[in-house]
């Protein structure tokens, strides 16, 4: 991941979540889907929103959780697939100064 | 349907007087075991429309302030008449939330299923009832968002009369899993089971029930997340609205316990619901 430059990503504008339990449960406005985030993918998603930074939440992760970075990557890698493909996440470049 | 009598009945359906005749359900009882169950509230000056069965031959005209507003068989007039009601129960819902969800009340908890149609919620409840529990709804409910209170929505319940052994001698080939529009004719209630909303009752269950032909009846917590996108999914309110459908959800949820009800014959579920505290299922209390 460290070789790929990074990407910002953020919630799609007008995500609505509540959190219960640990677990996130979210609407996405224009289509109306429900989605339930595991306590994993919750806690992911968390990090997400307070670090937008995909190498740095990595990093978090790695950190919070004590786990090597690889192993980080190639778990949060499909999650964001598929919360990207469901309309939840949106991915920005990030500009040369760190900027996104 | 072939009550032939025509008497007077009022029925207070949330904040309004419907007047109700000729449907041969006892509205009048159920009206008082709801009126019984309601806080004090101030005297508000109440609406009063009126709706009538009246039939001639063999044609059943419903009436709306005397007007007739469809005629038809018996049947579907009946069918007419209750929709006609639910519908005004989700317009009336004021700061309520209309839920689509059948609703017991026992002595240990109040049980709210919410579910799509044909998934079992009006035999169940109908099943729960017959057992002694209080009936509060068979397919909308309306809740308090603040307190979380059910309020009960006291129609009569569409179920196939054959599964509750209600009229035995009505026999009908119904599939697994109709949705109870099917349902014809009607089957009231005889008013030993009123509605209504028994004081002291604290404890907020929503059960997500799922009738699987054959299956072996079993009774699970479950993710109050996921429960809370079913009853999102089932809360009555336009569909721009869903991140307030979503907010309220939770918000009941943080207050109830979430179970899923997997059964195969409405008795054994009925049963284990009916065992009430005590057992592994319910033992435990997890609502914050």
């Amino acid at each position: 991941m460290s070789e790929a430059p990074d990407v910002e990503v953020r919630p799609a504008a007008g995500i609505v979540a509540e959190e219960l339990d640990g677990e996130i449960v979210m609407v996405h406005p224009a289509t109306q889907e429900f989605f339930v985030l595991n306590e994993t993918a919750s806690a992911t998603w968390n990090v997400l929103l307070a670090e937008p930074s995909l190498t740095r939440a990595c990093e978090t992760i790695a950190a919070t959780f004590d786990v090597p970075l690889a192993q980080v990557a190639d778990d949060v890698g499909p999650l964001l697939e598929r919360l990207i493909a469901a309309g939840l996440l949106t991915v920005h470049p990030v500009d040369s100064d760190g900027r996104g | 349907m072939t009550n032939p009598i025509a008497t007077t009945h009022c029925y207070r359906l949330v904040d309004d007087l419907i007047e109700v005749r000729g449907s041969g359900f006892p509205y009048q009882r159920w009206l008082e075991a709801s009126l019984a169950g309601l806080p004090e509230q101030a005297p508000t000056p109440l609406t009063t429309d009126r709706y009538e069965l009246r039939t001639r031959s063999a044609t059943t005209t419903l009436l709306y302030n005397d007007v007739p507003s469809a005629a038809g068989s018996a049947d579907a007039m009946a069918e007419q008449l209750i929709l006609t009601l639910r519908q005004r129960a989700v317009d009336q819902a004021g700061s309520r939330v209309a839920v689509h969800a059948a609703a017991v009340a026992g002595k240990e908890f109040t049980a709210v299923f919410p579910a799509d149609s044909g998934a079992g919620k009006s035999t169940l409840v109908t099943r729960l009832a017959q057992a002694g529990m209080t009936f509060l709804g068979d397919e909308i409910i309306l809740v308090e968002p603040r307190s979380c209170e059910v309020i009960p929505v006291p129609l009569p319940p569409r179920v196939d009369p054959t599964f509750c052994g209600l009229h035995e001698s009505v026999r009908r080939d119904i599939p697994d899993g109709t949705s109870n529009s099917a349902f014809v004719p009607l089957v009231w209630l005889t008013g030993d089971h009123p509605a209504g909303r028994p004081a002291g009752v604290s404890r907020l269950l929503v059960v997500v029930p799922r009738y699987v032909p054959g299956a072996t009846t079993s009774i699970h917590r479950m993710s109050r997340a996921v429960a809370a996108t079913v009853l999102a999914r089932n809360t009555y309110a336009s569909p721009e609205h869903s991140a307030d459908r979503l907010a309220i959800s939770a918000l009941l949820m943080r207050r109830s316990e979430a179970f899923s009800l997997t059964y195969g014959d409405v008795s054994d579920a009925a049963a284990l619901l009916i065992q009430g505290e005590g057992d592994p299922w319910l033992s435990r209390r997890d609502a914050s």
